[in-house]
């Protein structure tokens, strides 16, 4: 790579997140056992913790999502920080104003902490680039590249139930060509040691070198489950698709749908994920979406955790980088 | 270095049961919470002698320290270990040793977060001088005067408190 | 300095310049003893000693020691005249080529307005003799505007100027109508230049599909857009007879493909920009908007089969691919960025480079930017285009003459620069100053 990548300071330590790129294992399980801590703060009668006091998050969205906005700005205010939402997707930049320019302008926000989604691959990065200095930023996703704080809550719900990734069989199920969650999902557990990683879908949604992002292409579904300890069911993108991806939501269920009756083929005490919204009767039945084995819904509460750990690990190193 | 052996340590312990037990009689609702690290098991010791039936908790005060700005966030253990209701409850805030009285204020600070409690005694094994709060030991078991440039440690395993150069 | 002068006499220069027995260029060696030659408008250049020729009465140039060579000639260019400024303009590309040491530079037809009326090549023609350096070859839009929609005026343009014809990075979707062009093209022995790319596989994305577009999730080039439109173009040139140069290949399979065709007695050519043959996918890791290029960088064994493709003859020439993109057009994420590399600066470096880093011998080097370009556009070398390099200068940051801002990727352990260019027999110094006098 000639360029540094912007998000390690010289010590290895995160001054923005962006992807999982150069992530070591200690680092990500530091994240982890902070978000652990940071978890309970919820159940209190006081909802916050005063770490991240007097800063201002400003959400930059380019791109529509009402859940992880939200998300990330709940973990703000449970920090004690002040928010502000920038919707870009209606706005000059959607006119034609260049990303660089709007940076210019929103500089006048000064802002502790970007948090960013966007719509084309890379652009987080960009933002780090080109950004002042003193901002942090955060990556909500950007284009087909990456998602890394849903990677962290993915895992990070995955450890409450199966502590040790080396033990662990994990099979992802669909789009997997046009999901950034897939790729940062597929990076997080690489980097934790995850034993095995099968990819399952139609070949169009499956790169045909997944082995680059640590995953193992299984074309049958039914062969992949078996022995499985973690089924991650990926949202069909439609709107990232061009071309003949999929022939229709019917055919896609048919053979890549997560029934009861598949379920049963892998392990016992496996456990199903989605990072929703979860398309009932697509990727997923409705009845093993609300099943027993089902942890869809403490992967919300997870991403909680995640992005409070993150935003103050970012900003306390930063913080303690200025001092010295 | 000097070293304050185990025959020392538990006899400033043992000054202490006695006002402890004093205000435990005088609030039949009182927990003990710890500091984490060193006052955790200092909690655990006056606990078992004062009032072993008492509710006990552990705080870690990582996410209220005043230092964020200037050395990130510290390293935590996990999250605070408080399983039961503060509100109107007298509690015994317990820490191995009290010097600036930064700790207090963060502990006082996250309690407060918890629920309102009725009342607080802050008990510490070792009070030393340079405080720069308004904070003081209710009960102490020991004070003294150490230059700026000592610390003060209490080991737990050898039930030994230990005064060194930074 | 002097005016054009049918003979003349280049003194202190290491001789890269006379043929060899087989046509091919003589073993050139840097290291060699300087010579004297003869540079005649009308005869091939000869060693003075022993051609009996009295040098007295003739003008000389002292050559500084430095390696002669055949001005190079240019397949494919972008000068950006008529257009946009910012980006660059035919006198600041022209001089560019020439401190390249190319005395001929074929222009990219997507200018804008595109090189489809006798008014735009006039304009180019006119501009490009103003600039009074490189000379330009105007390369004819295949269709009018570049649109895939009817057939420009060919022969016309070819009577105004125009070299050869060509449809620049514009895929063309409508293989009935490029049957149709090749066709009308080879009624008129109107050379070809055109790129193996389909029109829907081929456009879609920004990166090669390979391990790193995967990792970073960027919109995929397949090898088969290259190769597809290849063979299309192979077809259509069994039917119509039609001569064509492959412009800018990128992949292993279509050299393979090439080769085949070649093989078959077809009259087709090719030849790969300077870029493709030093980078590769893992440049833009990491999301480096300088390698965004309109012909993908690919894999390393593309890239080896590239670079002897080139050793071999399989290829045929190389060429600039010359982009150059005003400081902003790199400001922005990746899929977005507009794709080029500013060659023309760093090439005769890279060129240079190519027998340590790609095993090109230089001789092989050397012809593939001028005996072989040459041919392929069915024209000449002219005797007196003469190029003087100092092969071991280090590359000066502050010497740009290309308008781009998007030049600087090269390895600045790379060395070369043309110091000086005789052109038509008139001595232009390129040394000592960033301008040429």
């Amino acid at each position: 790579m000639s360029l540094p990548h912007p998000q390690l300071d010289r010590d290895g330590r995160l001054q923005h997140f962006l992807d999982m790129d150069g992530l070591s294992r200690e680092t990500l399980t530091e994240i982890l056992d902070t978000a652990e801590t940071l978890a309970p703060v919820g159940e209190r009668r006081v909802r916050t913790v005063p770490l991240l006091r007097g800063r201002t998050v400003a959400n930059l969205f380019f791109e529509n999502s009402t859940r992880t906005r939200t998300a990330f700005e709940l973990a703000a205010k449970r920090l004690s920080a002040d928010v502000l939402n920038i919707d870009l997707v209606s706005s000059s930049t959607a006119k034609g104003e260049s990303l660089l320019d709007t940076l210019r302008v929103l500089e006048a926000l000064q802002a502790d902490m970007f948090v960013v989604r966007h719509p084309q691959s890379g652009a987080a990065r960009f933002i780090a680039r080109h950004a002042a200095p003193s901002v942090a930023v955060i990556n909500g996703g950007d284009g087909q590249h990456a998602h890394p704080t849903q990677g962290l809550l993915d895992v990070f719900t995955i450890r409450r139930h199966k502590p040790d990734f080396t033990q662990l069989v994990v099979v992802l199920i669909g789009d997997i060509v046009h999901s950034r969650v897939a790729r940062s999902d597929l990076a997080a557990l690489s980097i934790l040691g995850a034993a095995e990683i099968r990819v399952v879908g139609p070949r169009t949604l499956v790169p045909a070198d997944v082995t680059a992002l640590g995953g193992r292409f299984m074309p049958n579904l039914d062969e992949a489950l078996v022995g499985a300890d973690v089924i991650m069911g990926l949202r069909l993108q439609r709107e990232r698709m061009q071309g003949a991806a999929v022939p229709s939501s019917g055919e896609f269920f048919r053979h890549y749908g997560l029934t009861r009756e598949r379920l049963s083929l892998a392990k016992p005490d496996a456990i199903v994920m989605h990072p929703g919204p979860t398309n009932r009767g697509v990727e997923i039945a409705g009845d093993v979406a609300d099943g027993p084995q089902s942890v869809i819904l403490e992967q919300v509460t997870a991403g909680l955790a995640v992005r409070m750990a993150v935003m103050s690990m970012v900003l306390g190193n930063r913080a303690a980088s200025n001092a010295a | 270095m000097s070293v304050h052996d185990r025959t020392t340590v538990d006899g400033w312990l043992a000054a202490m049961v006695g006002p402890l037990t004093d205000f435990v009689v005088e609030h039949p609702d009182t927990a003990f919470i710890g500091i984490r690290r060193g006052g955790v098991d200092v909690a655990r010791l006056l606990h078992r002698r004062v009032a072993p039936d008492a509710p006990l908790g552990e705080l870690d005060i990582a996410f209220y320290r005043d230092d964020f700005g200037t050395v990130g966030l510290h390293p935590t253990v996990g999250p605070s270990l408080i399983d039961f209701d503060l509100h109107d409850r007298a509690l015994i805030l317990v820490d191995d040793v009290l010097g600036t009285g930064r700790t207090v204020r963060a502990a006082l600070n996250e309690l407060f977060d918890f629920g309102r409690p009725a009342r607080v005694l802050l008990a510490v094994l070792v009070e030393r001088e340079g405080h720069e709060l308004p904070i003081r030991a209710d009960v102490a078991g020991h004070r003294l005067a150490v230059p700026a440039d000592h610390y003060i440690d209490f080991d737990a395993a050898a039930h030994e408190v230990r005064i060194a150069l930074r | 300095m002097s005016a054009t002068a049918q003979r003349l006499i280049l003194r202190n220069v290491i001789d890269g310049l006379t043929t060899g027995p087989d046509g091919g260029q003589a073993s050139i060696d840097p290291a060699g003893a300087p010579v004297e030659l003869l540079i005649d408008r009308d005869a091939p250049p000869r060693q003075l000693a022993g051609s009996g020729i009295d040098p007295t009465d003739l003008p000389s140039i002292d050559g500084g020691g430095g390696l002669a060579l055949p001005g190079f000639t240019d397949l494919y260019a972008r000068l950006r005249e008529p257009g946009p400024s910012r980006r660059g303009t035919l006198a600041t590309e022209c001089r560019a080529a020439l401190a390249a040491g190319f005395t001929r530079v074929c222009a990219a037809p997507d200018t804008e307005p595109a090189i489809d009326s006798t008014a735009t090549v006039e304009l180019v023609l006119r501009h490009a003799a103003a600039a009074q350096a490189a000379r330009v070859l105007p390369i004819a839009a295949l269709t009018v505007g570049l649109r895939g929609e009817a057939l420009a005026e060919l022969a016309t343009l070819q009577r105004a100027g125009c070299i050869a014809a060509g449809h620049a990075d514009v895929a063309l979707g409508d293989t009935r109508l490029l049957h149709d062009a090749m066709a009308y093209a080879a009624s008129f022995d109107i050379p070809l230049i055109l790129r193996a790319q389909d029109a829907r596989l081929g456009t879609q994305g920004c990166a090669h599909a390979g391990p790193v577009a995967t990792r970073l999730g960027l919109r995929a080039i397949p090898i088969a857009a290259e190769t597809i439109a290849l063979a299309r173009l192979i077809e259509l040139m069994h039917e119509t007879g039609a001569r064509v140069h492959v412009s800018r290949l990128s992949s292993a399979r279509a050299v393979a493909q090439l080769a085949e065709a070649r093989a078959a007695g077809l009259p087709i050519t090719a030849d790969v920009g300077i870029a493709h043959l030093y980078f590769t996918e893992h440049d833009l890791d990491g999301f480096d908007a300088r390698f965004a290029s309109a012909v993908p960088f690919r894999a390393a064994s593309d890239r080896q089969a590239l670079r002897r493709g080139v050793a071999h003859g399989t290829i045929d020439a190389i060429c600039s691919d010359h982009a150059p993109l005003d400081a902003d057009a790199l400001l922005a994420p990746f899929p977005q960025v507009e794709p080029g590399l500013a060659t023309l600066d760093a090439f005769l470096p890279m060129l240079l480079g190519l027998p340590a880093v790609a095993e090109v011998p230089l001789e092989r080097a050397v012809q593939a930017v001028t005996t072989t370009p040459a041919r392929v556009l069915g024209i000449g070398v002219p005797n007196d285009d003469v190029v003087l390099v100092a092969p071991d200068r280090a590359m000066d940051p502050d010497r740009r003459f290309s308008a781009g801002a998007n030049g600087a990727v090269a390895d600045p352990a790379l060395t070369g620069a043309v110091t000086g260019v005789l052109i038509g027999g008139e001595w232009i110094s390129l040394d000592n100053d960033c301008a040429p006098r």
